[in-house]
């Protein structure tokens, strides 16, 4: 009689405790709200003019995954709102400018994202100018440019191309003298050149979609320093810049900009998504 | 007699007049101000300074020293410098604040100058230093010998200390407001064994100790809490602990780099000092200040310490420099569950607000005042977040505050007069101010938020009013080219685009210039090969043997001897080159001959290919004689193809 007293005890009190488990987490438990409805009530606060919750609700788009070009340009346009209203914190210049260059990296054909950063760090040039302080001209090297003029892919499907030419190229000349025979001599070492070249692009290309990653500037400005803080002396990067981010270390990130390779905190700097 | 009544209320009156001067005076705080030289003996273009010290308990500074100097003395100065000086004594003690003002002085004609004693303003009054300052001015190079102390003043009419000796016989400046108090300590009869006091009040428990930092006096940092989160108070008290007559003559508080810092302590060291047990020694612990921390950061902050020091006559001529201990308070930050919208980390307390909108009524383009008053327990912030919206702009605020400390705690009030301009017009929605904080006592976020309602705006010029929306900037501002915000998610695919796998890049590119080139070679050496074939089937010597072998298949007489003559032509052939055909049978031989063959092997080729041709026309071919050609053919034929593959043999040798 006891023992089955002391049983029935026992499972009643294993059934509060799985009650006590199960029923908070069940009452508790929200939905999370999806991408589309933080676009929809950001895009809804944006048009009343309430840029701070729109912010919020854009950056929470942000975060998950996959983001999409037009969420990042309202929540660049909602950064501006928030400058326009005498309401600017630190950095909202630059993180527009992080939005819109988001916008762009997803949709490189978005005319009015490309207009809006312009705008941005045009803005952020009369700032400084307006401080007395010089605008800031940076150059990238010429690796740089050559290489990022078109994607890894891109330089791989050329080099695939070119070696594909230069197959035919051996088969024509093969033939007979003739124009067939002629077409494959230019064909050859021009074909062999360009192999040569558009394998190293693709390379570089490659080496940097691994290595590196866009960010753009959120700070007022940032002075360049070595890994150990020590500063460069070279002219300070201004907010909005598009800068290419590599290793962290610590409260430190490497950044290049133009030709200038250093030491920044991480925390200046927004990292952008391109997908 | 009615004179003498006359008198002698007179004499009351004034008496009673007396009596309530001075008990008002009595009443005062008190008031030091002294004030001395650096030399009472100089020479004429010596420097020398005089000092004045004005020191009050009443907690106001003193201000305006000044310093009338006589004709013929050139002046500089004042330099001047805050101090504290606190006196401690068994049953009471003392706590100044006052500033020192130096000014030094150079004469320019001998003789004996008397100086008017400087003054300075206390609380509106003005105080002159006590004592009279005389000095003496000689010729130049007179007091060369004289051993001269930079740093003594000489007070007149100072009493003569009892280390009197180790000065040189001259009290130091600030010796006299060494005070004896009623309840003083006695030195001398001091114990030198434990003296635990037997019974202890719960305070004095609470700041008993059970080892002696340092002997005779210590100080030490006590806090109400030893955890908090970011923003909330921690009051820190500074003690002094002390069991002999001292006085403390420098007070550095600690850095508090990590905290906020609020005074609590209104009148510090004005409290009563608790007799307590410090390693069972009987000391007396007297709260020196209080303060009110808020910390900035998580993490396990250290306050830093206090540094002091004392002097007294246990301690000689020197100062004891004594710091205190540097207490840590463990900082976190407050719980992410439940925490609202907004929050900012360190609002923290207990806050209500409200506010008050003027007017209500106003037209496009002007300004309304919107005064928000913040009002609470706790570090007020510093900012509040204001419903910023399109069309209603927000001036930066005029802030009041009022903090004082209730009940051991930091709280008061903070207004913020903002100006706020609408550019719309219409009924407009002020939205609400909000301050989202955490109740460290509840354990739980609390928003305290007000309603500004809504304002009756307008319009002043309809037309030259956006048309509702979003409006980023003016016609001529920096974005006002830019585009409007994009309602809805237009299709997008997230690029696919994560490069080129490298080993595919590499067979792409090599696959084809090398499968074309090695096609390119197979097909040569086909070719070589197909070529070779041919000229393998032309060779004399493989088709000598062909031959051999149709001579031995025919079964027609003819046939066999025909056969065998092409063998025979074709085995000269692959031995000499020579085409035998073509050349008559009687200049075979030498030609044969000239080609290396011997002499009997020639002469039986030329003898059988004549025996052949006299076979062939014969009508009749016996068959032993066609079997006789056929067997001496094939021995020449082998032998002259043995002979031709000696002689490319010799060649390859002769070649290599």
């Amino acid at each position: 009689m006891t023992r089955a007293l002391t049983a029935r005890l026992g499972a009643a009190l294993l059934a509060l405790v799985l009650i006590a488990l199960v029923l908070p987490s069940a009452i508790g438990a929200k939905p999370a709200a999806a991408p589309v409805d933080h676009f929809r009530l950001g895009t809804d606060a944006l048009s009343l003019g309430k840029f701070d919750d729109a912010i919020e609700h854009f950056e929470a788009h942000a975060d998950r995954e996959p983001s999409h070009p037009d969420a990042s340009f309202n929540r660049g346009l909602a950064y501006l709102m928030r400058v326009k209203a005498d309401a600017e914190r630190p950095g909202d210049l630059g993180r527009s400018a992080a939005a819109f260059e988001e916008t762009l990296a997803m949709r490189p054909d978005d005319a009015d994202a490309a207009h809006a950063v312009d705008l941005v760090r045009g803005e952020v040039a009369r700032r400084r100018s307006r401080r007395g302080k010089d605008a800031v001209l940076a150059r990238p090297t010429l690796d740089r440019v050559i290489v990022t003029l078109a994607s890894e892919r891109s330089w791989a499907y050329a080099a695939i191309v070119a070696a594909f030419l230069l197959a035919v190229g051996l088969v024509l000349r093969s033939r007979p003298a003739g124009s067939a025979n002629l077409a494959g001599t230019l064909l050859v070492p021009a074909c062999t050149i360009a192999v040569l070249v558009f394998l190293p692009l693709y390379l570089g290309a490659r080496h940097l979609r691994l290595t590196t990653q866009p960010a753009v500037l959120v700070v007022r400005e940032a002075h360049l320093s070595d890994e150990s803080g020590q500063a460069q002396g070279v002219d300070p990067i201004p907010e909005a810049a598009l800068l290419e981010v590599g290793e962290r270390r610590g409260r430190l990130i490497q950044v290049r900009y133009g030709s200038s390779e250093g030491w920044i905190p991480a925390a200046a700097v927004r990292l952008l998504r391109t997908r | 007699m009615p004179r003498l009544s006359q008198l002698l209320c007179c004499l009351s009156l004034v008496l009673v007049t007396l009596c309530l001067g001075r008990s008002s005076a009595w009443a005062q705080a008190r008031v030091e101000v002294s004030a001395g030289l650096s030399a009472d003996e100089v020479e004429v273009g010596e420097a020398f300074t005089v000092e004045l010290k004005a020191m009050t308990e009443s907690g106001s500074t003193p201000s305006n020293p000044s310093l009338q100097v006589p004709p013929g003395f050139s002046v500089a100065g004042p330099s001047v410098s805050s101090r504290t000086m606190a006196t401690f004594g068994s049953g009471g003690s003392v706590v100044m604040r006052g500033i020192g003002a130096s000014w030094t002085l150079m004469a320019s004609q001998t003789g004996t100058y008397t100086i008017a004693s400087p003054t300075v303003i206390i609380e509106g009054q003005t105080y002159t230093a006590t004592g009279r300052l005389r000095v003496k001015v000689v010729k130049k190079g007179s007091l060369s010998r004289r051993r001269r102390d930079p740093f003594g003043f000489q007070f007149p009419g100072a009493p003569k200390s009892p280390f009197g000796g180790l000065l040189g016989g001259r009290r130091r400046f600030g010796g006299r407001f060494g005070h004896s108090f009623p309840f003083q300590i006695d030195d001398d009869e001091l114990e030198e064994d434990p003296d635990e006091p037997v019974e202890l009040a719960p305070k004095a428990r609470r700041l008993a100790l059970s080892e002696e930092p340092d002997p005779y006096v210590f100080v030490r940092l006590v806090a109400d809490k030893d955890a908090v989160v970011v923003g909330e108070q921690v009051t820190l008290s500074y003690y002094v602990y002390y069991r002999t007559d001292l006085q403390l003559t420098v007070q550095r508080e600690p850095p508090f780099s990590d905290f906020l810092r609020h005074g609590l302590d209104k009148a510090p060291g004005a409290s009563e000092a608790v007799i307590t047990s410090v390693a069972r020694w009987r000391y007396h612990a007297k709260l020196l200040d209080q303060v009110a921390l808020f910390p900035l950061r998580a993490g396990r902050l250290k306050t830093g310490v206090l540094t002091t020091k004392f002097k007294g006559r246990r301690f000689g001529s020197e100062q004891v420099e004594r710091t205190s201990n540097n207490l840590e308070i463990t900082v976190r930050e407050p719980p992410v569950e439940g925490r609202p919208l907004g929050y900012r980390l360190g609002d923290v307390g207990r806050f209500t607000l409200n506010a008050k909108v003027t007017p209500r009524a106003t037209r496009v383009g002007e300004s309304i005042a919107v005064v928000a008053r913040l009002e609470g327990v706790g570090a007020l912030p510093p900012t509040l977040r204001i419903p910023e919206r399109t069309g209603v702009e927000w001036l930066k605020p005029e802030k009041r505050d009022e903090i004082r400390e209730r009940g051991g705690k930091i709280a008061g009030w903070r207004t913020f007069g903002y100006a706020v301009r609408i550019a719309q017009p219409g009924v407009q929605e002020l939205g609400s101010i909000e301050l989202p904080y955490f109740d460290p006592q509840r354990g739980e976020y609390q928003v305290a938020s007000v309603d500004l309602g809504t304002v009756s705006v307008d319009a002043a010029d309809p037309a030259s009013l956006p048309d509702g929306g979003l409006v980023l900037d003016g016609e001529d501002g920096p974005f006002a080219t830019l585009a409007k915000p994009r309602t809805s998610l237009r299709p997008h695919e997230p690029s696919s685009d994560v490069g080129f796998e490298p080993r595919l890049l590499w067979a792409f590119v090599l696959t084809p210039p090398l499968g074309v080139a090695a096609t390119g070679l197979l097909l040569r050496a086909g070719r070589r090969w197909s070529l070779r074939r041919q000229d393998k089937k032309r060779d004399p010597a493989v088709m000598a043997r062909a031959a051999l072998g149709q001579m031995s298949k025919a079964t027609d007489g003819k046939d066999r001897v025909a056969a065998a003559e092409r063998a025979l032509h074709l085995a000269i052939e692959a031995a000499t080159a020579i085409r035998s055909r073509g050349v008559l049978l009687s200049e075979l031989g030498d030609k044969l001959s000239a080609r290396g063959l011997s002499r009997e092997v020639v002469d039986q080729v030329v003898e059988l290919l004549e025996h052949c041709t006299e076979v062939r026309f014969e009508p009749e071919l016996r068959t032993e004689a066609a079997d006789e050609v056929v067997r001496t053919a094939k021995r020449l034929t082998r032998e002259l193809l043995k002979t031709s593959t000696e002689a490319s043999g010799g060649e390859a040798e002769a070649g290599d």
